[in-house]
């Protein structure tokens, strides 16, 4: 019966017309600024870069690096090795650093002096960004409640919605929910009125929260991709990385349960069809055929899994500015970009490459 | 290829052709040989369709004339143009789609007494000597576009036509449509036959003409033979105006306005033929220009958006409204959300001609208003009328004159007003400045720069180039009913619009 229902009601809706993602035109025309942005550093898992007093800081893999952008060529530094993966890093303003581990938790303090932070298991296995208030007060995204960072995939196949905001009292050890019911957020800003911007990935949109008020109020929305990491721009407002497109082919198979079903029940979690951190030249992928490669050339236009995309956007909320790589580059799956030293930067974890941004921080903007 | 110095058989000397006074066609010199393939090319508006209906006896000469085969001659209707072997074949056809093939080509040679063996036989015969493949018993309403202008030229040939005048040939015909039309011209040229060849496609007209001549603004802009033009040459001589005109300014020197909140998305919304697919957004606080050539579908598309029209029900896409999906099923609900089309037939859906201007102006609120029992009090309503009379400035007699005695521009004026007494947040203008004079076009120019500077969505649909890039802060191209250029005015220019909407 309820099978009817949901029959009927996309015969009749309006909603469910035909499959459909948001155009990349406007602010987000798509440039190939991304592609030609200068590679400084190829570390192969890159991932959440933080700009501290102390320089430019990223994950990748087990290892906290410090990047050394002074010399001729930028040198990444280890400064920490974890037992798991790295999941976020965050920085305060004194210096301090928040390190989020797949797995493990959350680890406070300094090189040399960390700290650990109990969460509850289920809790502490998918710790996606942070972001240190100017109080020095600690905001945490929780992306999912089952399932670990790295199955975010399945987490958006199983339509996610566990994920949750930690207010985090590092001294005290301590943490209360700040917000829940979120699907799978990914990244966080300090907004100049005190409140938190959050972008909300499976719900390809940013929301507001009021530390003092659970309900998160939508800035943005209906974004082209799904966003991932936030961090604050000098000129006001935020930076915003995306690190995959949406497509009609993934809205389709999120759409077709019994589908989707037998995609996660029978097929390997690499094969099925979804966002992609990276692009690939495997010809058994059902796209290569026809519409995204014809005669051993990449159309930049074709509906790939993977893209590149960041996106400067105003206090507001409002994109401003896009930087693209298009199906035919290779600078793909943005999780992470981050304005450091005047200049802007922006790690492709697609490709493990720490990207320097052209004409970020110069000039006016295209549409200022 | 035609000899240069093969007949001249038709000919036109300074002709004019003037509709109340505006020049459609400007002292033109043209000329058609015997057995040649001329492809008239030009913007909407540029005067081809007028140059070749007088040719066809639609429309006399204002002044200037026509010579056929050197004497000059002056046609009273059509079939005086027939009888000099004159043909025209529209894009719809004039078949009867309820007889069958004979029946059209021989109607009105009908006996007293008709055997229609005897008919089809005949039909047969004519069609096979034309190489044509078409069935002579079939029903014309089975055929294709393309089969339809064959029965259509076979009539032509029927009636001792040898010159053809084909009006856009191809834009409703499919690809393989298209070369059994290429084939059929190639055939009727192989017989002696004249043939103007109306196109927006310049690469067909370049590949099948054997001289081309470019209309702009109703003026002759260039004659060569095809072999001596390239597509750049000929978008040129189609867009290249001066710009220095006072009224357009210099579009390079503008600024954007920066994009606000996205109040409009089409995510591949589609129409019947009309609109395929057709994806853009439309942001606050900006004007987006819209550029097609006619049949790109660029009104369907606003209009699908206003509720005017709607979209298919299965397959149809998706609209949003400041996020919202909507699909219109009346123009009404549009209104009350805000949504204001101005459309680009003022006389057939934007006013009641004989009512008065604040009567009309009125009408627009009362669109809005949600109340369908509520009391309206006179005074209010003359108020508010006033007041956009005033805004707008329009010129007349007083507020009661009847609209039908305004000039264009006014009339358009009280269009526009009729709609922005909505207070609207999506504003969509279809052909502005269509009929409306000079001095009229910059103050409905102000009132475009007004709302987008006061944060208003506003969408203007106009086939003139200056305007689109005048008034512009992002501009999309529409063809075959799909976006498929969008440009920021940095890199707009009249010849990149051109070819996108062309290619």
């Amino acid at each position: 019966m309820a099978g009817l229902g949901a029959f009927v009601r996309r015969l009749f809706s309006t909603d469910d017309a035909g499959i459909s993602v948001p155009a990349m035109d406007g602010v987000f025309k798509p440039d190939n600024r991304l592609e030609e942005a200068e590679r400084l550093v190829s570390l192969p898992a890159i991932d959440n870069l933080v700009s501290s007093p102390a320089g430019l800081f990223c994950g990748s893999g087990n290892t906290l690096f410090r990047l050394d952008l002074g010399g001729a060529i930028a040198l990444p530094v280890a400064i920490a090795e974890f037992a798991a993966p790295i999941s976020f890093v965050a920085s305060a303003l004194d210096g301090r650093l928040a390190v989020g581990i797949e797995g493990e938790g959350l680890q406070t303090g300094q090189q040399g002096a960390w700290k650990r932070v109990d969460l509850p298991g289920d809790v502490a296995s998918c710790l996606t960004a942070g972001v240190f208030a100017a109080d020095g007060s600690l905001y945490v995204c929780v992306g999912s409640r089952r399932h670990p960072a790295r199955d975010w995939k399945r987490d958006l196949m199983e339509g996610g919605s566990s994920g949750m905001v930690l207010a985090i009292d590092s001294a005290e050890g301590s943490h209360r929910e700040l917000a829940a019911g979120l699907a799978f957020p990914n990244g966080a800003v300090m907004l100049g009125n005190g409140h938190l911007a959050v972008s909300e990935s499976w719900r390809h949109r940013i929301v507001a929260i009021d530390p003092k008020s659970p309900l998160p109020v939508a800035m943005l929305e209906d974004l082209p991709a799904y966003p991932s990491r936030l961090s604050p721009a000098s000129r006001g407002g935020f930076w915003m990385a995306l690190f995959a497109p949406r497509r009609q082919l993934f809205e389709l198979v999120l759409r077709e349960d019994d589908y989707r079903r037998e995609m996660m029940a029978t097929i390997d979690p690499g094969e099925w069809i979804g966002p992609e951190l990276a692009g690939s030249a495997r010809p058994d992928q059902p796209l290569s055929q026809g519409s995204v490669r014809q005669m051993g050339v990449l159309k930049p236009w074709a509906p790939s899994r993977s893209y590149g995309l960041v996106a400067r956007c105003d206090g507001s909320g409002l994109p401003r500015e896009s930087w693209h790589s298009r199906a035919d580059g290779s600078m793909h799956g943005i999780t992470s970009v981050c304005e450091h030293g005047g200049s802007v930067y922006a790690a492709s974890r697609g490709s493990g490459t720490l990207l320097r941004l052209p004409d970020a921080t110069s000039g006016e903007a295209r549409h200022d | 290829m035609t000899d240069p110095h093969a007949t001249d058989i038709v000919q036109f000397r300074k002709a004019t052709k003037a509709f109340a006074g505006n020049a459609a066609v400007r002292d033109v010199d043209f000329t058609l040989r015997q057995g040649e393939v001329h492809a008239l090319l030009g913007e909407n508006g540029a005067g081809k369709s007028t140059l070749t209906k007088v040719l066809a006896g639609l429309y006399p000469l204002t002044s200037g004339e026509m010579l056929i085969d050197g004497k000059p001659v002056n046609f009273s209707s059509p079939g005086d143009a027939m009888k000099h072997g004159i043909a025209m074949v529209f894009q719809e056809t004039n078949l009867i789609p309820s007889m069958n093939v004979a029946q059209n080509i021989f109607l009105g040679e009908e006996s007293f007494f008709n055997r229609l063996r005897g008919v089809n036989i005949k039909a047969q015969q004519h069609l096979q000597r034309l190489n044509f493949h078409v069935e002579p018993t079939a029903l014309v309403s089975t055929l294709g576009a393309a089969k339809k202008q064959m029965v259509e030229i076979a009539r032509a040939v029927h009636h001792n036509a040898r010159i053809f005048i084909f009006d856009e040939p191809t834009a409703t015909l499919t690809p393989e449509e298209k070369q059994h039309f290429f084939a059929l011209v190639e055939r009727l040229k192989g017989e002696g036959a004249s043939i103007v060849f109306i196109s927006h496609a310049l690469e067909e007209a370049l590949s099948i003409a054997d001289r081309i001549s470019v209309l702009r603004d109703g003026a002759l802009i260039v004659t060569d033979e095809a072999r001596n033009l390239t597509r750049e040459k000929i978008v040129q001589a189609m867009v290249g105006r001066q710009l220095t005109d006072a009224l357009y300014g210099d579009a390079a020197k503008r600024v954007a306005r920066a994009p606000g909140e996205k109040v409009l998305a089409l995510e591949n919304v589609s129409m019947g033929k009309a609109v395929r697919s057709a994806t853009l957004s439309v942001f606050a606080g900006q004007v987006t220009g819209l550029f097609g050539l006619v049949g790109a579908g660029r009104t369907e598309m606003m209009k699908i958006a206003a509720g005017v029209l709607k979209r298919d029900f299965f397959h149809g896409g998706r609209i949003t409204l400041r996020g919202e999906v909507v699909r219109f099923r009346v123009p009404r609900q549009a209104v009350r959300r805000g949504v204001a089309y101005i459309t680009e037939d003022r006389k057939l859906d934007g006013l009641f001609d004989t009512m008065g201007i604040a009567q009309n102006v009125f009408l627009g609120k009362l669109a809005k208003g949600s109340n369908p029992v509520s009391v309206i009090g006179l005074n209010e309503a003359r108020r508010q009328s006033a007041a956009w009379i005033e805004t707008m400035n329009v010129r007349s007699i007083g507020a009661n004159a009847r609209v039908v005695e305004l000039s264009g521009g006014n009339q358009q004026k009280v269009v526009i007003a009729k709609s922005l007494i909505q207070a609207p947040s999506l504003i969509i203008f279809d052909e502005p400045t269509r009929g409306v004079d000079v001095g009229a076009i910059a103050e409905i120019h102000q009132i475009i720069e007004r709302l987008a500077d006061a944060g208003a969505a506003v969408v203007v649909i106009s086939s003139y180039l200056p305007e689109i890039l005048n008034l512009s802060d992002r501009i999309l191209v529409a063809r075959q009913g799909r976006i498929v250029e969008e440009m920021t005015i940095d890199e707009a220019s009249e010849e990149k619009i051109m070819y996108a909407a062309v290619h």
